[in-house]
Parts: structure tokens; C-alpha cells; sequence
């Protein structure tokens, strides 16, 4: 990580990952492969924003960890943006490289967003059963 | 007017009726549903009058598997409300003309409202319910343009909508 994407802009390639709960998932097709709601990609706090974590700065054991009982996902920053959204770092305590989804999230969007996403570390969802 | 309650959940799971139909009353004047026990899958006598509801029972059993009564929901989470899960099963109810609708997954939202998603051969139903009354929905299909607003009050556009989602007609 450069000086330079932790002040500036962050960078289009670069890797967000999202936690999703076991009753945020779902299935295309019904029976296609689990994939995160729209849901897990439209709110998760009273501002609207939507809590997510560069790859670069944390791992997803360290966010299953701080967050028990979640799975994760990965997405890159540009296909956030060309839904019309971006990425802005907003540190926590413990998570420095904690940062939100900003823009207004409709449903379509947040479709594609989840589409867009991968399973990595952590991910053994029983649901649908 | 009585409410469905899930055939495999435990009772606290079940949507009050008094919160059924208080809900409806104040959210859709003058509009009625009635979904009977004798729906439920297992505990319908059949008969021509007294048809199964097929979408009924998954869709009440998936409405038990919330997280009703988890605690410590992340983020200031809202559990599910049962005045949104009362206002989906009313929706549904009214706008599913067709009983060879595809089975449908059912989300929470952070706001404790609660979501039916339909994903099906292209096609994306998704319609929220929230606690405060309002109902809302997109639709995206294959070549169309996509729509994202409120249920139109005589639900006219939804069940266009849902008619356009391939069926299960076997």
C-alpha cells in the first residue's frame, strides 16, 4: 500500500471485501450457485453507507473474527463504480483499512454489485436447504 | 380475517393475526386478504373450492428461518418486524394470481423489513416490505427496461411484473 492510495483516491483494481450473513444469501436460477442479496450490498447503518475492507490492509479470518457468524465476499472498486457508487476509506479502530460505500444504492445496483462478487476465506453457508 | 402460520415453526414464530390485521388495515384500506390454515401444505382438505396455495407454505417456513430473535445484530441492525413479514404475505397474496410461481428466497433488510427475491432463466423480482408501511420493488428482465419504485396501489404493474417471470407450469 502506497502513501499515496491511503490518502488519495483508491484505485479501480483495487479489492474491497464485503461480510454477509448466512440470511443475506441467495441463488440465481434457484438453484445456481449462493451469491450475497442485493440485500448485503444496500444498507448496513443509519447513514446508508455500507461497510467494506480493502484486501490489501486486512484478511478475511480477521474479519470473520471481528464480525462472528459472517461470511465474506470480494469485489473489485471498479465494479462498484460503474454502478455509479464509489469507495471511501473511513478508518476504525482496528480496521484501518475499514472503508464505506458511499451513493445512493437502489436495488439494481446493488444486484450487480453482488454479482460481481466472490466467496473467499470463511465461506460454508448451509442455507438454502 | 386470519393469518397463515408456518407448518414447521415453533409458534413465536407465527405472525400475530391482531398485527396482520391491523397492519392491512392501516396500510390498504378497504382491501382484504384471507389465507386459512387449511392452505398450509399437510393441513389442506383440497377440492376445487378450497385449492393449495403451493407458494404458501416454503414461503412461510422461510419467514420462521429469520433471525427473529438473534441478538446482537451487527451494525445497529433491526430484527425482522412482523408488520413487514404480515405486509409480504399480504402482498404476495394478492398479487400472485398465478400458483405456479417459482419458489421465492426471502431476505432481511437492515431496516427490519423483509425481501422476496425471485432470480429466475434472467429475470429479477425483488419486492421489499418495510416496517413502516411502505412496499416496494424491482423488476429487470431480459431486453426490458428495469423498474425500481413503490407497488402501485391496484397492483396492476406488479402483477404484469410476476406474470413475466417464467413459471413452474408442469
Amino acid at each position: 500500500m502506497t502513501s499515496s492510495t491511503q490518502e488519495g483516491r483508491l484505485e479501480d483494481s483495487q479489492i474491497v471485501m464485503r461480510r454477509v450473513r448466512d440470511y443475506e444469501i441467495i441463488t440465481d436460477s434457484n438453484d445456481g450457485p449462493p451469491r450475497p442479496s442485493s440485500n448485503a450490498f444496500i444498507q448496513d447503518g443509519p447513514d446508508g453507507d455500507v461497510s467494506v475492507y480493502l484486501e490489501s490492509e486486512t484478511t478475511p479470518a480477521h474479519i470473520t473474527r471481528e464480525h462472528p457468524g459472517t461470511y465474506v465476499v470480494e469485489v473489485e472498486i471498479s465494479a462498484i463504480r460503474a454502478q455509479g457508487l464509489d469507495v471511501e476509506r473511513d478508518p476504525v479502530p482496528g480496521d484501518p483499512g475499514h472503508c464505506n460505500i458511499t451513493g445512493r444504492k437502489s436495488r439494481g445496483k446493488a444486484r450487480a454489485i453482488a454479482r460481481s462478487s466472490r466467496w473467499v476465506g470463511g465461506y460454508g453457508p448451509t442455507w438454502p436447504t | 380475517m386470519t393469518t397463515a402460520t408456518p407448518d414447521m415453526a415453533a409458534p413465536q414464530h407465527s405472525v400475530p393475526d391482531d398485527v396482520l390485521r391491523s397492519f392491512v388495515e392501516k396500510a390498504i384500506t378497504g382491501r382484504r386478504v384471507f389465507v386459512s390454515l387449511s392452505a398450509v401444505p399437510g393441513k389442506n382438505p383440497g377440492g376445487p373450492g378450497n385449492p393449495e396455495i403451493r407458494w404458501l407454505g416454503p414461503t412461510t417456513a422461510a419467514i420462521a428461518r429469520l433471525p427473529w430473535f438473534e441478538t446482537n445484530l451487527p451494525d445497529g441492525r433491526t430484527p425482522p418486524q412482523p408488520e413487514a413479514a404480515a405486509a409480504l404475505l399480504w402482498l404476495l397474496a394478492m398479487a400472485l394470481d398465478d400458483d405456479t410461481i417459482p419458489p421465492t428466497g426471502i431476505i432481511p433488510t437492515w431496516r427490519g423489513g423483509v425481501t422476496a427475491e425471485w432470480h429466475v432463466n434472467g429475470f429479477d423480482l425483488e419486492i421489499e416490505c418495510d416496517p413502516s408501511g411502505t412496499m416496494e420493488y424491482n423488476f429487470a428482465g431480459p431486453g426490458m427496461e428495469e423498474y425500481e419504485g413503490p407497488v402501485d396501489e391496484a397492483l396492476v404493474q406488479l402483477k404484469r411484473h410476476v406474470a413475466m417471470l417464467p413459471h413452474d407450469r408442469k
